[in-house]
């Protein structure tokens, strides 16, 4: 992970800083990724080969194409001037009879010219067509190979790498591989194969011409290189601007309550404004690089067809038998130069995007590469019937290596059936206990047994299907209210999602909703209050009829009267199989079999509520504590629906 | 079955059926006279700026139709031998012309290098002098607009006005009226050119201009909506994406991976057909441009042969006439690029108009009436008589509330959310302009007060606790800028927590991340509160933080709490007991209405509704606060 801090710049910086490129970082495994990416394209390569065959024919139409139009023009000179220029020789020596009138000939010379165009244009879109199947093949393989990986991925590798950044990683990165094999492989090839057929061609006809004409290409390569080097660190300073820039008007935007209340909204135009000058500045400074070099491209061009016309020119007055030019073949070389440029300028860009691919490449490598930490291992325990008990034997957990242990020597047994409630303070352990027995993460110490067996030889697939969660935070997708709950069981039926919708005691504002069960849950669709998603997550979880339910947490938001319909329903179905439920209620921990007290990592007291109410005085303490807590962080629900009512 | 946005897919099929909302908006707008001259007229504000860069698109123009020109008389002159040729007329051999000719090029050429090297500078400044304008426009007219619009608006939506259509501005701004100049400029000169050479020929070309710019204008039209679709199946690709990422405990809890990453590769395929259509499209159209310009030079060549024959024109004309039809073929492909740019800036330009043209509501009084709130010590004295509001015309969110807070009061809100005690806040606090009733402000009648005057005798603290991304002391000293290091720390020794800032990392220069996501909420919580008192607040509105608190004791947020709350008057959306209980004055609010109020003691004693909400809260607290 990159420094957060150091790299965000406040809103009360008034100059500008330049934060380290960290590209250096990555050149070591430069050659590592070189060697990668040649390997990928390597997978392509019919692909590869069957675009450069089209465009190195498109090349090679296009140069038949200016050889017809030069030999018009030579026709017509020699038509013209017969006595002072030679009679043109037709390529190939395939002539039209030599008793031709001109208009016959010139209707050849000129439908040559046409038919070669059409040619041309139709293996251009062949071209176009076979690459782009190619950079789409790549692309998909990519994308479909990445999001395969991030499905498989555990939990602590999404702990530790940001959502934004692993978007990007399946978009953005995966794209600057494509480029690399489209841009940097592919169109060094195509534009080496286009050099050389028109280089082939102008030093048969003249050599010393064609090195005249050649002499400019080098200085414009080298002032392009020069120009993407001065632009580099200009660029990295406008896009450091304009991200100040963003980010203030976002803050005020969000803070707007804040600067009105203390009456700033001059101090914060005032800071807007010089963010807003540092912007223009950064951005008037690349406009000043962009002047200075771009236009000489251009000018080079000129200079290079003045060239062409002096030397040239006096090639052709000299004709080509006294070991001078045709007409004609000025023309071509006309036309080919300006190809050439095209050709240059794409050598010169897919270099310049090297450094970018390779960056992006790395990110690729580094996700298709990271261990699947939860992997199935040999002969994976998988059996067709579970019976849902639970034992945690001396089980201790940290979930990095520099972290401190949250869970700390925990030794505990649930018997199938059997219903029990955790309570302790935020932090003490208990989502990392349900954690463990669906193996999202592994022990550090200890074994977690399922059915008698330690999760790790179980298969992960068989574990978690044999593990229904409720996650505290109760995540749905934006999608149809019934594609959600039957999330676990795709092809559950319609009647199987409304019994579990209804179990969950959320059939009424299902049914209230515009759609039903088709209505679309999100920010476009229908949007649920806590309580709410709480409810159908809980349908979803209860649908699959798992042996083992874990709920983390799950009625924070839910009413209390609701909360005793749900937990009524959820005897009846949870009837005979294993419920683990960590309680921010009195009425939940009443209604446990057993109630085990967690708190800093330890199980410090277990027994049924009254027991404990009765013997402990850790217990009511605890208890209470918690929640009080509990209360307090979802004060907006409970207090609408309990305290004033 | 519930149909994915333009797609054959079934939600079924997808993880995320609805993209998440576009905050960017629609992406073209048909063109508007209107909006056009809105931002002409902000470009008139650098007229001669403006005009320089119109001559100077002129000056190219003629230059990119000379320089052909040149050209090809140079190497026709050269090789020419008939009598009335210019050459053979001034006398002048064929090497001395090819000299003549090249230097008149190398000439221009440079000529072309120092015009676009100033016209570059010229167009940019410009653009980018309107985007700046605009941009601080922007901002300055949302710290206007009052808090209804911020209820009403996304974040994002607010932003993407001061970046995306800015951006869709800018480029029209620094493209479309050079470019087209030059564009209109360059087909008019070499039209012209081309006559006067052959008006036979010239006639030819003039016949097919009206048939390649319709051609061009129907694959634009054909690629734009092909284009369309593919951004489409994209928004589907990286919504699911995305969703896939912040769902992924889900899909590994209940196991869908392999499901998952079939209807990821349904959505991958879907969205390569698209691109599909979009390269095939193109692969014709891009290469139509210079069909035209070879088949024009086709033409040329038979039809200029057979007036060369006739004796009608020369080899050079036709030379020149050839080079000719470049020159007026390639601004169409410039149109038809300017054209996408404007309708891209016409949605841009409209959005961010709206923005600015959007009212702010009619907070500030009368500039005649306006009084001043009296600067004192105490705090203020604020008065609610049958105060009525509603966020909407026909919906009251608050009925006939009325109360009186001393100075130096502590009043307590106490009802379920969506009673209405916010709604009481930012009417104490102006943010919104109540209806019927009166709210006096130390006896003033608050229609009269401007809210600048008021905020800054107020001081607010808010339950998420905002910080701005900077040190602890940038955001302290925020509610007043002119505070020295030394008044901060006064501050805070004021609330007792001085040693808690000085214990942080790097003590009052500690950064606090994004919205301070650096600090611990206890800490976060103290720094708002130096942060209020910093403003020296005569009036002081806090939304109690719901969550508990960390490393910070809870002990220490009440002890600083109490500080801060000590000789001014407050209002306090209450979360907890103890401050409940300690406050000299408790409204009990439900359904917009005050049911109760009165002292905890009087309330507890006399009130119908008050007993049993303290006992529920004490209930939950169990004994605790």
């Amino acid at each position: 992970m990159r420094p957060r801090l150091s790299s965000r710049v406040s809103l009360f910086d008034s100059s500008s800083q330049a934060s380290p490129s960290d590209t250096a970082a990555n050149i070591t495994n430069r050659a590592d990724h070189f060697r990668r990416l040649f390997g990928l394209t390597w997978r392509y390569r019919w692909g590869c080969v069957l675009a450069l065959v089209w465009d190195v024919g498109v090349e090679a139409l296009a140069l038949c194409g200016f050889i017809y139009s030069g030999l018009a023009l030579d026709i017509l000179r020699h038509q013209a001037q017969p006595d002072s220029v030679a009679e043109p020789h037709w390529p190939l020596g395939i002539a039209p009879p030599s008793d031709w009138v001109l208009w016959k000939t010139l209707a050849l010379a000129s439908g040559m010219v046409m038919a070669i165009t059409l040619l041309r244009t139709y293996a251009r879109y062949r071209t176009r067509l076979t690459s782009e199947k190619l950079i789409q093949r790549i692309t998909v393989d990519l994308r479909t190979a990445l999001y395969d990986k991030l499905q498989r991925l555990g939990f602590s590798w999404f702990d530790t790498h940001d959502s934004g950044g692993l978007i990007n990683r399946v978009t953005g990165d995966a794209g600057s591989v494509r480029l690399f094999i489209e841009g940097v492989v592919l169109q060094l090839i195509i534009s080496t194969a286009a050099l050389t057929l028109f280089l082939f061609y102008m030093f048969r006809e003249h050599a010393l011409l064609t090195l005249a004409v050649l002499v400019v290409f080098p200085v414009q390569a080298w002032i392009l290189v020069k120009y993407s080097r001065s632009i580099e660190t200009r660029l990295r300073r406008n896009r450091e601007a304009l991200d100040r820039l963003i980010q203030t008007l976002q803050e005020c935007i969000i803070g707007v309550k804040v600067v009105k209340g203390f009456g700033q909204e001059k101090q914060v135009i005032d800071r807007f404004a010089e963010r807003n000058s540092d912007a223009y500045d950064a951005r008037m400074s690349i406009v000043k690089t962009n002047s200075a070099l771009l236009p000489w491209i251009m000018t080079l061009g000129f200079l290079q067809i003045a060239i062409l016309l002096l030397y040239g020119g006096h090639l052709v007055n000299i004709g080509p038998e006294a070991g001078g030019i045709a007409l004609g073949t000025l023309w071509v070389f006309f036309s080919l130069v300006r190809q050439l440029a095209g050709q240059v300028d794409a050598i010169v860009s897919s270099a310049s995007s090297i450094p970018e691919s390779l960056v992006g490449a790395s990110r690729v490598f580094e996700l298709l590469d990271a261990p699947i930490e939860i992997a199935a291992p040999v002969d994976a325990y998988a059996p067709s019937e579970i019976r849902g008990r639970i034992e945690f034997e001396h089980v201790s957990c940290r979930y990095r290596a520099d972290s401190p242990l949250v869970l700390e020597d925990v030794s505990f047994v649930v018997e199938p059936g059997e219903a029990v409630a955790m309570v302790g303070p935020a932090g003490g352990g208990k989502s990392t206990i349900f954690n463990l027995i669906g193996r999202f993460y592994d022990a550090t110490s200890g074994r977690v047994l399922v059915d008698g067996v330690d999760v790790r030889q179980w298969d992960p697939a068989a574990l978690r299907r044999a593990v229904s969660v409720v996650f505290q935070e109760p995540f749905l997708f934006s999608n149809t209210i019934a594609n959600n709950v039957r999330f676990g069981v795709p092809d559950a039926t319609d009647e199987a999602v409304q019994r579990a919708v209804q179990d969950a005691i959320a059939e009424e504002f299902v049914s209230t909703s515009k759609d039903g069960y088709q209505t679309i849950i999100g920010e476009r669709g229908l949007t649920l209050s806590g309580g709410e998603r709480q409810r159908l997550s809980i349908a979803r979880a209860i649908l699959p009829d798992a042996p083992i339910l874990l709920l983390d947490d799950a009625m924070a938001s839910v009413d209390a009267r609701t909360e005793v319909r749900i937990a009524a329903n959820l005897d009846r179905v949870m009837h005979g199989r294993t419920t683990l439920v960590i309680a921010h209620r009195l009425s939940t921990l009443r209604r446990a079999d057993r109630v085990l007290v967690v708190e800093r990592g330890r199980i410090t007291a277990q027994g049924t509520h009254e027991n404990l109410m009765r013997d402990s005085e850790h217990y009511r303490e605890a208890a209470t504590l918690q929640l009080d807590h509990d209360r307090e962080e979802n004060s907006d629900t409970i207090e609408s629906q309990e305290v004033v009512r | 079955m519930t149909q994915v946005g333009a797609t054959n897919l079934t939600a079924a099929q997808v993880l995320t059926a609805a993209s998440p909302s576009d905050d960017a908006g629609e992406r073209i707008r048909p063109f508007d006279w209107a909006m056009t001259r809105r931002v002409a007229g902000r470009m008139m504000r650098y007229a001669v700026l403006f005009w320089c860069i119109m001559v100077l698109a002129v000056v190219l123009a003629v230059l990119n139709g000379t320089i052909p020109l040149i050209v090809a008389q140079t190497i026709g002159g050269a090789i020419e031998q008939h009598p009335e040729s210019w050459r053979d007329q001034l006398g002048v051999t064929p090497t001395q012309w090819l000299y003549i000719g090249v230097s008149a090029l190398v000439t221009l050429a440079m000529l072309w290098y120092v015009v676009m090297r100033i016209r570059q500078v010229a167009v940019a400044t410009l653009a980018e002098r309107v985007v700046r304008d605009l941009r601080s426009e922007i901002f300055a007219h949302l710290q206007v607009l009052g808090m209804d619009f911020y209820d009403r608006t996304k974040v994002g939506r607010i932003l993407a006005r001061g970046t995306s259509d800015i951006d869709a501005l800018r480029r029209a701004l620094s493209e479309v009226a050079p470019r087209l100049t030059i564009a209109v400029v360059q087909m008019v000169y070499a039209l012209v050119v081309m006559l006067a050479y052959d008006w036979v020929l010239g006639v030819t070309v003039l016949i097919g201009a009206p048939f390649v710019y319709l051609v061009n204008w129907r694959f634009r039209q054909l690629l734009s909506n092909s284009y369309r679709r593919v951004q489409e199946t994209y928004s589907l690709l990286t919504a699911n994406l995305a969703e896939s990422i912040a769902g992924i405990r889900v899909t590994q809890a209940f196991t869908r991976e392999d499901r998952n990453s079939d209807m990821f590769r349904g959505i991958c395929h879907l969205h390569r057909d698209r691109h599909l259509v979009v390269a095939k499209a193109q692969g014709l159209y891009l290469p139509l441009m210079d069909v035209t310009s070879q088949l024009f030079i086709a033409i040329a060549l038979l039809v200029g042969g057979l007036r060369i024959a006739k004796g009608a024109m020369t080899v050079t004309d036709l030379l020149a006439f050839m080079m000719m039809t470049g020159v007026f073929f390639q601004p169409i492909l410039v149109i038809g690029d300017m054209y996408n740019v404007v309708l891209q800036a016409m949605a841009g330009a409209e959005r961010v108009f709206h923005l600015i043209d959007t009212a702010p509501a009619q907070l500030e009084p009368d500039q005649r009436a306006v009084v001043t709130l009296p600067r004192v010590d105490e705090g203020m004295w604020i008065e609610f008589e049958n105060v009525t509001f509603g966020y909407l015309k026909d919906r009251p969110v608050l009925s006939d509330i009325t109360f009186a807070a001393q100075p130096g009061q502590t009043v307590a809100l106490v009802g379920h959310t969506g009673s209405g005690k916010t709604s009481i806040i930012n009417l104490i606090a102006k943010f919104y302009l109540h209806g019927s009733g009166r709210i006096m402000l130390d006896g003033i009648d608050i229609r009269l007060v401007s809210p600048g005057d008021l905020h800054q005798q107020t001081g607010i603290v808010q339950q998420e606790n905002f910080l701005f991304t900077g040190s602890v002391l940038d955001n302290i000293r925020f509610a007043r800028p002119e505070a020295n290091d030394e008044q901060v720390r006064e501050v805070c020794r004021r609330l007792g927590c001085l040693d808690v800032i000085e214990e942080l990392p790097e003590g009052f220069n500690t950064q606090v991340g994004e919205r301070g996501s650096a600090l611990s909420l206890g800490q976060r919580q103290l720094i708002c509160f130096a942060r209020a008192l910093m403003a020296r607040p005569r009036l002081l509105i806090l939304d109690e933080a719901t969550s508990a608190v960390d490393t910070v004791s809870e002990a220490r947020v009440q002890q600083s709490l109490e500080r801060l709350l000590e000789g001014r008057t407050s209002f306090v959306v209450a979360h907890r007991l103890s401050t409940i209980r300690r406050a000299d004055r408790i409204l009990v609010i439900d359904a917009g209405r005050i049911v109760e109020q009165g002292t905890h003691a009087e309330l507890l004693r006399d009130g119908r509704v008050y007993p049993r909400l303290h006992a529920e809260f004490v209930k939950l607290s169990e004994g605790k606060g």
